[in-house]
């Protein structure tokens, strides 16, 4: 093992990860290699630094935060955070997409299909006027008039777009 | 020679059998036993979280988040013991989810003490003695703020190893990378932080009476 190996475990070492057996190599290795000893004083003394002054300053909300959260039934937006990643707008824009494309499309492969539709409304609706039309000449004429020239009675036959 | 002469690790704050239990009536609904939890993991992820990301309000809200997250979804934790690294993974989640890759802004805790970045720079050729620097507390905010310029990647592993004092596997749970990986970045964090306090401190690094 070389002086690149070992040095590569001297993070290790100072954390004390090492198994008993390669903390005991590495450490006669320090015994006789000065550079290998000398990085490792220096990452040392820079870790014992680090743990002096580092600490932990912060303290933590206050338990009744979390626990009203904790007891709260209702959804929160926070729920649903998900939604908001990058991935997830994408496929909601591609069915927004589609949602509002369906008909145009459509409407652009079916050109007649409008013009049908319409036509089948107007025809309903005349003939239920019609209808209407015939049941107040069906009454049956009163005092001298015999008969109605406005009576309709044939009209279905006349009726081109009559549905049977 | 061998190993950090201070702390060490954590001395773990329950028991493999202690925490077992406990995390067994979390996951029967017994808010009382996640209230214990808390008390003992609040503080360590709020202060793992601001390490990420640099802004105690952030950090204070992504621990909410995270407890009410661990709450809700304990059942889904196979191993009781595992809890740890359960939860700090949660935290780091939220944490990434926030800010969806972006680098967390960043800002010291004592806002009016707050230091540019670029003020690191200037500190790392100190116009200052060293010494009144250190008796000033300059070098605790260097830290400080060498920490938070740490890449992502190494920072967590060395937020985790150097102030959590989590084991490396501990670790390589919590961040989901590999043993060798999390031992390869936490020593490229160390190198990084050994520059740059040496940097600063010049011919003082490595006097005792400084510490």
């Amino acid at each position: 093992m070389g002086c690149q190996t070992y040095s590569e475990n001297l993070s290790a070492l100072i954390d004390g990860e090492l198994s008993a057996a390669e903390s005991r190599e590495l450490q006669s290795h320090l015994a006789v290699c000065t550079p290998c000893r000398g990085e490792h004083e220096s990452l040392l003394y820079a870790a014992e630094t680090v743990d002096r002054l580092l600490e932990d300053r912060l303290e933590a909300p206050h338990w009744k935060v979390v626990r009203d959260e904790l007891t709260t039934s209702k959804t929160r937006w926070n729920d649903f955070r998900w939604l908001l990643q990058p991935r997830w707008a994408a496929v909601a824009a591609v069915l927004l997409l589609l949602l509002f494309s369906v008909p145009f499309y459509w409407s652009a492969t079916h050109p007649d299909a409008l013009l049908a539709e319409q036509l089948v409304v107007y025809v309903n609706e005349r003939d239920q006027l019609e209808e209407i039309h015939r049941g107040i000449m069906d009454i049956e004429p009163v005092g001298w008039v015999t008969h109605n020239p406005f009576r309709v009675t044939d009209r279905d036959s006349e009726n081109p777009f009559s549905l049977e | 020679m061998s190993t950090k002469k201070s702390a060490g690790k954590k001395k773990p704050p329950f028991s493999p059998a202690e925490l077992d239990e406990l995390i067994g009536r979390v996951k029967e609904g017994d808010v009382d036993a996640f209230r214990r939890v808390y008390d003992v993991y609040g503080k360590r992820i709020v202060n793992y979280v601001y390490r990420l990301t640099g802004s105690r309000a952030e950090a204070e809200d992504l621990t909410q988040d995270t407890f009410v997250q661990a709450f809700r979804k304990i059942t889904s934790l196979k191993d009781n013991r595992k809890f740890q690294s359960w939860l700090f993974r949660i935290a780091q989640n939220n944490v990434y989810q926030q800010y969806r890759g972006t680098r967390p802004h960043l800002q010291s805790i004592d806002e009016e003490d707050a230091m540019e970045l670029s003020d690191v720079q200037k500190l790392a050729t100190p116009s200052k003695n060293p010494e009144q620097a250190v008796l000033a507390g300059e070098l605790k905010e260097v830290i400080d703020q060498l920490v938070t310029e740490l890449p992502v990647k190494y920072r967590e592993v060395f937020v985790l190893a150097a102030i959590q004092r989590m084991s490396y596997q501990e670790i390589s749970e919590t961040v989901g990378r590999s043993l060798a990986s999390v031992k390869s970045d936490i020593h490229r964090a160390r190198i990084f932080v050994r520059d740059r306090v040496k940097d600063y401190l010049g011919e003082n690094y490595g006097m005792s009476d400084l510490l």
